[in-house]
């Protein structure tokens, strides 16, 4: 389609062959699926009449088919044809690479085009999410506010950004974007198992975040994240795009778990041991795990509510189906999901805190036990969601299982801890972040005390003290460790380096106005103030009023942090090839790595995490190290003369 | 953006000889998205603006004849419609509700929509002040799944048996239909020009609030 040969007749009679420039990637997707959407919903609108009436075009069950369609147009519209549907029919591989720019805007087989495109996309789409959470905070600013023109608009904004921030930031920003640039990197991998799925698997993503933007275009969603039945059941049509949505983005999550996972079986390099893994890679081998098994389920859930609203099917209708299935359907995935989240996190904990610390990981066993003990117990605490819901039989167990996840979690701290301990901590922007991520951490478990005791969340139940509770956890244990994690890669990634001092900044700005604007919804929560509404009490006002001062001075701090990342990518300075001197793999090749990443496989015989001698000794490879090894004393000379002048 | 060497081993598997395909243009691709941005934000949130200026611009065509209502979750198609003073018109209302269990719809024409105050200031209540289809000769026909009627103070010629069209009183004019269900109204447009709102009350105005609502802009000949 859009590599084919035209052939032309040139004025001096002879034929040349000529390649036509192609139509842009995802101009074509666009088109396709708007193509796909119309053949969907022209469908539709033939076969689905009601007795007595031509229905309208734009139906529920019509945009549901029309939007199968068009998700399929799209995916073959930015690339799938060329690399994926032409080799499937055994015809001739049209599929080229762009260059430049042009890779980032198409379907892309390289890990790291593709890391970089869930990163950027990642950011954009917290950006997205986060003025909606300004827009609520400014509606909740007074106790009278009208900022959305009504309650079904603000509880929209409150889905959209609880959608978006869950499945198309949390889970994609580290599973996606990290987990596809770097982990191959740290296996000494060239590619990931299968290029062309990771391929695939991002452009799906962009099509979850549309179709959630969508939500308003048709009605909106008062729902929520959780889109409980039977009040889903009763909401306006947009709630059909939160179903598709999430079926979307989880799908792009789970195709790139699989991915991950794979690679990190068969494309290890040689040398690197389960035992050798990086923590970071393992953290990633969990999530993977978790992801496999609890997405599709999900999928599952979101397939059923959306059939309950456009066959109508009675899964969750109170009157012959069971709407409390719901919660458990939902829940069942929703909790491993925060641990599919943090995991990554804490491996990036780890991971910078042995290279910042120059200290051997400490209890590298015991943390990757505790990650497969995660595994487990992330599964089996799903019922604390629903605590007002359900049999008080239930609530024991459910209880006893979600403090025992303490556990495993403070294993994670103590490792981090005992890294840190004696050792000369190099105090930098990505360290802030992680030792940061590590005290918000701390706030949200031990408020998760109070909620994972039955009484107490009775209690608490639907107040703004659990909308800060997982704030703390996600937004300042995941976010957080995530802007570390952006930070440290951020020379392998762009091969410029940082502005500390803007990093700084940021970091410092972003720690304290996050803990001032949650630490406050704590109280607002005891005194009353619930989720989910748009008016509440006049007497909250004056709380509700400082907190939306501290949420739109963190927004303030976010811009200056992503800021900082965009104009050293633009204008940095170019980086040594390892300026934090760590021993992982990824720091052996050169930074940006080239497209094979390494131009030869590493073999490795020792640990990653091996300091402590007087001169560290790097894992061995053959003359790839020599290389590195001469790279790296010219990068260091470098840095001796020239201070950072920015 | 970090570019790296591409002339691996990866690109020559993929490229078919050593002949580069000419990039594909950015002005199309800048454009492309750029209007496909700007078409979702108009849609989502200048859509009635961009209903009403055309209105201004083009005028709005009167509408005759059999004129189909349906009512969804929770909208009006259309929510806006022109009759002209003296046509015979008939609105064929239909329940299209999707949602799940259906929602019975009620088409409820007037002004001056009544309102309450409560803690959270003034809100819309159930119904209008001032009834459209008082004193108007109205003739209902092929009622199915009619969950209600108040005929309020319209003069009403049922077709069929009385029995389907459930006659209830209290509030305005109001047909208030199952999910599925569908009723037709036929009358002659009374002299009463200029602007009418209609609207959507049951589940406790909620319909309502959520912009369940039209207009209707009645023109003398």
């Amino acid at each position: 389609m859009a590599q084919d040969s035209a052939t032309l007749a040139v004025p001096d009679g002879s034929r040349a062959t000529r390649m036509r420039a192609p139509m842009p990637p995802v101009a074509r997707g666009f088109l396709w699926a708007g193509i796909g959407f119309l053949i969907g919903t022209g469908f539709m609108f033939l076969v689905d009449r009601f007795p007595g009436s031509n229905p309208p075009f734009i139906t529920e069950p019509s945009v549901t088919v029309g939007w199968l369609l068009g998700f399929v147009g799209w995916l073959l519209g930015v690339g799938g044809y060329e690399s994926v549907v032409r080799p499937w029919l055994g015809l001739p591989n049209t599929y080229v690479a762009s260059r430049g720019w042009r890779r980032y805007f198409e379907l892309s087989l390289d890990n790291k085009v593709v890391g970089i495109q869930y990163m950027v996309g990642s950011v954009a789409t917290f950006g997205i999410a986060g003025l909606l959470a300004m827009g609520m905070r400014a509606q909740l600013m007074g106790s009278n506010n009208d900022v959305f023109g009504g309650d079904v608009w603000y509880l929209s904004a409150v889905t959209m950004h609880g959608v978006l921030m869950l499945l198309g930031v949390a889970v994609v920003g580290f599973v996606g974007g990290l987990g596809n640039y770097v982990v191959p990197l740290m296996i000494g991998a060239r590619e990931r198992m299968y290029p062309r799925l990771g391929g695939m698997a991002f452009w799906m993503y962009p099509a979850g975040v549309i179709t959630i933007l969508l939500i308003p275009m048709y009605g909106g969603s008062t729902a929520g994240l959780w889109g409980y039945e039977p009040l889903a059941a009763q909401d306006p049509s947009g709630q059909i795009f939160y179903y598709l949505g999430i079926f979307a983005m989880s799908m792009s999550s789970l195709l790139t778990s699989l991915n991950l996972l794979v690679t990190m079986i068969y494309r290890r390099a040689p040398g690197v041991t389960w035992g050798r893994m990086p923590v970071f890679a393992w953290s990633q081998v969990a999530v993977a795990i978790m992801s496999m098994i609890w997405l599709p389920e999900i999928q599952t859930g979101m397939v059923m509510g959306l059939l309950d609203r456009v066959i109508p099917t009675n899964f969750f209708n109170p009157n012959g189906g069971f709407a409390l299935a719901w919660e458990s359907l939902f829940w069942l995935f929703g909790h491993p999901e925060v641990y599919i989240v943090m995991l990554p996190a804490w491996g990036v904990w780890l991971e910078i805190t042995s290279v910042m610390s120059r200290k051997t990981l400490f209890a590298k066993k015991y943390v990757i036990t505790a990650l497969g003990f995660l595994t487990v117990l992330s599964s089996m605490v799903w019922a604390h969601h629903m605590f007002t819901s359900i049999r008080n039989s239930e609530m024991i167990p459910f209880s006893f299982f979600t403090e025992s996840v303490s556990i495993p979690t403070g294993v994670m701290f103590l490792s981090a801890l005992g890294t840190m301990w004696n050792g000369r901590i190099r105090f930098n922007t990505p360290m802030w972040y992680v030792l940061a991520s590590m005290f918000n951490f701390t706030i949200g478990g031990l408020t998760g005390f109070f909620l994972a005791d039955v009484p107490a969340n009775l209690a608490l139940h639907n107040t703004f003290f659990v909308v800060a509770h997982f704030h703390f956890t996600l937004l300042g244990g995941m976010i957080f460790a995530w802007l570390g994690a952006l930070y440290y890669w951020f020379p392998k990634i762009t091969g410029k380096m940082y502005n500390e001092r803007w990093g700084k900044i940021g970091a410092l700005l972003v720690f304290v106005f996050f803990n001032a604007t949650f630490l406050q919804m704590f109280l607002a929560g005891l005194h009353g103030m619930n989720r989910w509404v748009a008016q509440y009490p006049a007497y909250l006002a004056n709380q509700n009023l400082w907190i939306s001062i501290s949420a739109f001075l963190l927004g303030i701090g976010f811009i200056i942090a992503f800021w900082n990342m965009a104009i050293s990518w633009a204008k940095g300075k170019k980086a040594a090839e390892n300026p934090w001197d760590a021993k992982t793999l990824e720091w052996i090749t050169s930074s940006p790595p080239p497209a094979e990443n390494f131009s030869e496989i590493p073999v490795v015989t020792d640990g990653f995490y091996r300091y402590g001698a007087a001169k560290p000794e790097l894992p061995l490879f053959e003359a790839e190290t020599l290389k590195a090894l001469a790279r790296r004393q010219k990068g260091r000379k470098e840095a001796a003369a020239g201070k950072d002048e920015r | 953006m970090a570019e790296s060497p591409k002339n691996s081993a990866l690109d020559e598997e993929n490229t078919q000889g050593s002949q580069d395909p000419p990039d594909w243009s950015r002005r199309q691709f800048l454009f492309s998205v750029g209007a496909v941005t700007v078409a979702g934000l108009i849609g989502t949130f200048g859509g009635s603006t961009i209903a009403r200026a055309m209105r201004e611009v083009f005028g709005s065509q009167v509408e005759t004849g059999n004129i189909p209502l349906y009512a969804l979750d929770y909208y009006y198609i259309p929510n806006y419609m022109t009759w002209q003073v003296g046509d015979r018109i008939t609105i064929a209302f239909r329940n299209r509700s999707q949602s799940h269990p259906g929602k019975y719809h009620e088409w409820v024409v007037g002004r001056h929509v009544n309102t309450e105050n409560t803690v959270f200031g003034v809100e819309t209540q159930d119904g209008f002040a001032e009834d459209f289809f008082d004193g108007v000769h109205v003739t209902l026909s092929n009622p199915r799944d009619v969950n209600n009627f108040v005929p309020n103070k319209a003069i009403v010629t049922y077709e069929g048996p009385k029995s389907l069209y459930n006659i209830a009183d209290g509030g305005n004019f109001s047909p208030t239909l199952n999910p599925g269900g569908a009723v037709d109204i036929t009358f002659t447009v009374p002299d009463k020009p200029g602007l009418w709102n209609y609207g959507c009350f049951v589940q406790h105005y909620e319909h309502y609030r959520m912009g369940m609502r039209g207009t209707i802009n009645i023109v003398r000949a």
